[in-house]
């Protein structure tokens, strides 16, 4: 047993010592970690009612390279630091979050309704590193507009060309119809 | 054959009639009548039958029997025939209990002897097997934007090995030659420290990171490790004097004790397969030469660890499987490559100091590049772990990631191993002057 436990010893001495590095600079803003928490739960929910009203997007949310959460206009995140709403991207590769803000282009806001949930779901991983690393714009070439099925009619997603695919939430459920536009996505320094 | 049916003529005949009946009542949409009427007993049995069938009939492809099982659980699951529900809470027990299991064996069949035998080249070699793959694999995983804990535990899971090939050295004469000693009583070292690893990242994953939080969790896993690593096999011997005529009693403590182990330490925030290890550890002494011992194996090779490769099919997603892989191909590649170059690098550095040729390095090299037992019981056990916040500590497509390198590794592996230990049964013969 001696010798088990000095076989132990060794990578438990590793752990010991690993332990006394010094710690990484922790960010103890109560607000910060509040709104982090509200983006969270927002998140949460949102995905919850898109899965009650779509169950396959569940899938499609979890096949993507990542995914993202945005409110726009809800009491709590509406109008902060210049932004129309906040939002969060979950890389799916690494797990991690990158909390981002949502505004318009120009005056106006741009989205064409007030208390909204945008889930945005990134097909590519290029995509998907472009819009945390660059921020991205919905308008023009990149605006997604509606799918269309076979029989023409719409299929109650968006989807822009680069591979970005919109699902519009508001309280009252799943919209169907109309395009993303006139909107761009940025990082936000203050929460990341 | 005509003797045989005269002989046993009515199992014939009863096999004949009940053919006939069979047949005479199949219609259409009989089998996917099954499917949807199958009882818990039916299903149970298919598994069974399934678990008994595929192993053997990879092997004449030369696949491993993991990867079998796997493609077993896979068909059975709702991509393929839909019989077993991946949300069951049967195949949640099975993954549970047979990760426990599969780690218990692991400490089991730890030899001290032979890691005493070869213990300071076992420990240098250890040390550098875990080393390189860990900084390799945790690199290329902060790369690809990891936080630092994932990032550690992935190198981990790459730190870890299984020696799939060594009964192909056994065949060939070579498993008693001290680098193949020395790659077996690595593996000790490199178990015991990615288990740690882990303990450790899922401690700082589920509290956050703090000293002082480290040196707790530390500090608990060296109580719960000298508890369980002294005080089972002094339960264990008492018991066993008591009743050593009772191999039924025995067989029944020995199971409580295994479960008992990994319910503990999740008692106390550690993962149950490192409670699961370390009673193979502990009990490795105490069920020595034991008939017990061999049946306790025998239990889970054969049944338990069967069913945790079949649950993990069985809840494999496959388009969502297929998805992942494409969109984060180049972290896949970049692991399998992290790890064919870390655990290369070690093999390295130690074959001029050790004095091995050629051969005796590359063979130790195949030896240790399949990730199957402490590595897919890891990565299971990391993507259960849930924090506050809901964030896996690992995520889904790394998962999958360490599913396709189980694959590749444990087809890899024992290729390799065959061919570079057939060199080296080649060199021996034309060394050889008689």
């Amino acid at each position: 047993m001696t010798r088990l436990n000095r076989l132990f010893a060794l990578p438990v001495l590793l752990l010991v010592g690993l332990s006394l590095a010094p710690a990484g600079a922790g960010d103890n803003q109560p607000d910060k970690a509040a709104l982090q928490a509200d983006l969270r739960k927002m998140r949460t929910d949102t995905l919850d009612q898109l899965y009650r009203e779509n169950p396959k997007a569940r899938k499609e949310v979890r096949a993507a390279a990542g995914y993202g959460v945005f409110s726009i206009g809800g009491a709590q995140l509406l109008f902060v630091g210049g932004s129309a709403g906040r939002g969060i991207v979950r890389d799916n590769l690494t797990g991690k979050d990158t909390f981002m803000k949502v505004g318009s282009v120009s005056a106006g806001l741009g989205v064409g309704f007030k208390d909204a949930r945008l889930v945005l779901i990134f097909s590519n991983r290029t995509v998907l590193k472009d819009f945390l690393d660059k921020g991205w714009t919905f308008g023009g070439e990149t605006a997604a507009v509606a799918k269309a099925d076979d029989k023409g009619g719409s299929t109650g997603e968006l989807e822009s060309p680069q591979g970005i695919k919109v699902y519009q939430l508001t309280q009252t459920g799943l919209m169907a119809k109309g395009t993303v536009e006139g909107t761009k996505y940025w990082k936000d320094e203050g929460l990341n | 054959m005509l003797r045989l049916v005269r002989k046993r003529w009515p199992l014939f005949t009863a096999i004949a009639l009940a053919l006939v009946a069979g047949l005479s009542s199949w219609e259409p949409g009989a089998l996917v009548r099954f499917v949807e009427h199958a009882s818990a007993l039916d299903i149970f049995t298919l598994v069974l039958f399934l678990v008994f069938l595929l192993p053997p009939l990879f092997a004449r492809l030369r696949l491993p029997g993991a990867v079998a099982l796997l493609i077993g659980g896979v068909a059975l699951g709702p991509h393929v025939f839909g019989i077993i529900d991946p949300d069951d809470h049967a195949v949640e027990l099975f993954a549970v209990v047979g990760r426990v299991f599969l780690m218990f064996i692991v400490g089991l069949e730890i030899d001290m002897r032979v890691f005493q035998a070869t213990k300071q080249r076992s420990m240098g070699f250890g040390l550098a097997t875990f080393l390189f793959p860990l900084m390799g694999g945790g690199l290329a995983a902060y790369a690809f934007d990891f936080g630092w804990t994932a990032a550690l535990l992935i190198g981990s899971l790459l730190a870890s090995h299984t020696l799939l090939g060594f009964p192909i050295l056994t065949k060939l004469g070579l498993g008693k030659r001290e680098p193949m000693a020395v790659a077996a009583g690595a593996t000790i070292f490199t178990d015991i420290a990615a288990l740690l690893v882990l303990a450790v990242c899922v401690s700082i994953h589920k509290g956050g990171f703090s000293p002082f939080g480290l040196a707790t969790q530390v500090f608990q896993l060296a109580l719960y490790s000298i508890i369980v690593l002294q005080g089972l096999p002094l339960i264990g011997r008492l018991y066993f004097r008591r009743h050593r005529d009772d191999e039924g009693a025995l067989f029944s403590f020995t199971f409580l004790v295994v479960m008992l182990a990994a319910a503990g330490a999740h008692f106390i925030h550690l993962e149950d397969i490192v409670g699961g290890f370390l009673a193979g550890v502990a009990v490795n002494r105490v069920l020595s030469g034991s008939e017990v011992r061999d049946k306790i194996i025998l239990m889970g090779e054969g049944l338990f660890i069967p069913l945790f490769f079949m649950a993990i099919g069985i809840r494999l997603d496959l388009p969502v499987f297929a998805a992942t892989l494409v969109n984060s191909l180049p972290f896949v590649v970049t692991i399998i490559a992290a790890l064919l170059i870390g655990k290369l690098a070690a093999v390295l550095s130690i074959r001029r100091p050790f004095g091995y040729d050629w051969p005796d390095a590359l063979t130790m090299w195949s030896l240790t590049l399949p990730q199957v037992a402490a590595t897919l019981a890891a990565a299971m056990a990391a993507y259960d772990a849930v924090n506050a916040d809901g964030d896996r500590l690992i995520t889904e497509s790394v998962l999958n990631a360490v599913i396709v390198l189980m694959v590749l590794t444990s087809i890899l592996g024992p290729v390799l191993t065959e061919r570079f230990g057939r060199q080296m049964t080649q060199e021996e013969k034309s060394d050889d002057p008689s």
